[in-house]
């Protein structure tokens, strides 16, 4: 009856021919009305189309959500925090006008000339004094040579 | 009735229905109607309650695409289906009758039979009943009726070998084995 006829016969047990058709004869199948295939096979294709349909607009609407799910957070990840600006701006930004520029350092340079209060945080080198080698690193950041206009890495 | 055309496998139309392909659905219909129709004309023993059957049986198949994936024959597939839409299906029309053990042939079919041959086949015990019945009016294999009824094939062939011998030891069917 289908692909798999091949494999009919196989089996070791038999029975004599007449024997099997008067078997089939007494199990017939029931004629099938072609109205009814009809009808059967035309709702089957619609339902099936309504799905596929349903099931490629949810593929669709998974893969647009996962493609703007990914930038949104590219871009997320790509843009330097605030906090992370915050941090970088504060150093060497001795006046805290948002910047690093010659100001800062002759703030500096003139608090260690005249004897006055010394800011641990000038300490931009980290080297435990605020001297002039902090004015120096203020102003290399001032003047950008690394093109980081935060002063991070004067050198 | 035209005689199938398609030469594609079960595996192939349900490949081709899966992506889209809707005449596969024609192919499928066409191969297997005719044994759904007398599996459930034999479960349910009326012709009007065997296509019901082979309506449902049909759209709970056709209800799986896309995505339906066939782990085995589409006959041990089936099989289980249609048995158990039957069982629902008598049980609408004869509420009394118990879900299990229904399978002898239904009410109908019993009062138009004149002919004993059918009494003696429906003498053998059910469980023989079934699977020689399974092999050779519903064609399938031993493996696929092993797994359709879900018992070792060792089973089945022990099955099988009774009923036959039961038969074989029948005065009134000495005739076919002579």
């Amino acid at each position: 009856m289908t692909d798999d006829s091949e494999n009919q016969g196989s089996d070791d047990f038999e029975l004599p021919q007449s024997l099997r058709d008067k078997l089939k004869a007494a199990h017939e199948s029931p004629p099938v009305p072609a109205e009814l295939s009809a009808h059967l096979l035309a709702s089957a294709k619609a339902s099936y189309a309504i799905r596929l349909r349903r099931r490629r607009m949810i593929r669709w609407s998974a893969l647009v959500g996962s493609a703007a799910a990914i930038i949104v957070l590219s871009i997320l990840l790509l843009l330097p925090s605030h906090s992370s600006r915050q941090h970088l701006a504060q150093i060497g930004d001795v006046n805290r006008d948002g910047r690093v520029d010659i100001l800062d350092a002759y703030v500096v340079a003139k608090a260690i000339s005249t004897g006055a209060k010394l800011d641990p945080a000038w300490d931009v080198n980290h080297d435990g004094i605020v001297n002039q080698k902090d004015v120096d690193w203020i102003g290399a950041a001032a003047v950008n040579v690394t093109g980081n206009s935060n002063g991070a890495s004067p050198q | 009735m035209n005689p199938p055309t398609d030469r594609r496998s079960d595996q192939e139309l349900i490949a081709a229905i899966n992506a889209g392909d809707l005449s596969a659905f024609d192919a499928i219909y066409e191969r297997h109607r005719d044994w759904v129709a007398r599996l459930a004309m034999r479960f349910t023993g009326n012709p009007n309650d065997a296509l019901d059957v082979l309506q449902e049986t049909f759209t709970y198949l056709f209800g799986k695409f896309p995505g339906f994936l066939l782990s085995a024959k589409m006959t041990t597939f089936l099989y289980p289906v249609v048995r158990n839409l039957s069982i629902a299906a008598r049980k609408r029309r004869l509420p009394g009758l118990p879900g299990e053990g229904f399978d002898s042939p239904g009410p109908e079919l019993a009062l138009n039979d004149d002919d004993e041959f059918p009494s003696m086949i429906r003498n053998l015990p059910e469980i023989q009943r079934e699977v020689l019945l399974m092999r050779f009016v519903h064609d399938m294999s031993i493996a696929e009726i092993a797994e359709a009824l879900g018992i070792p094939e060792g089973t089945v062939k022990s099955r099988m070998h009774n009923a036959i011998e039961t038969l074989k030891a029948d005065e009134r069917l000495r005739k076919y084995f002579d």
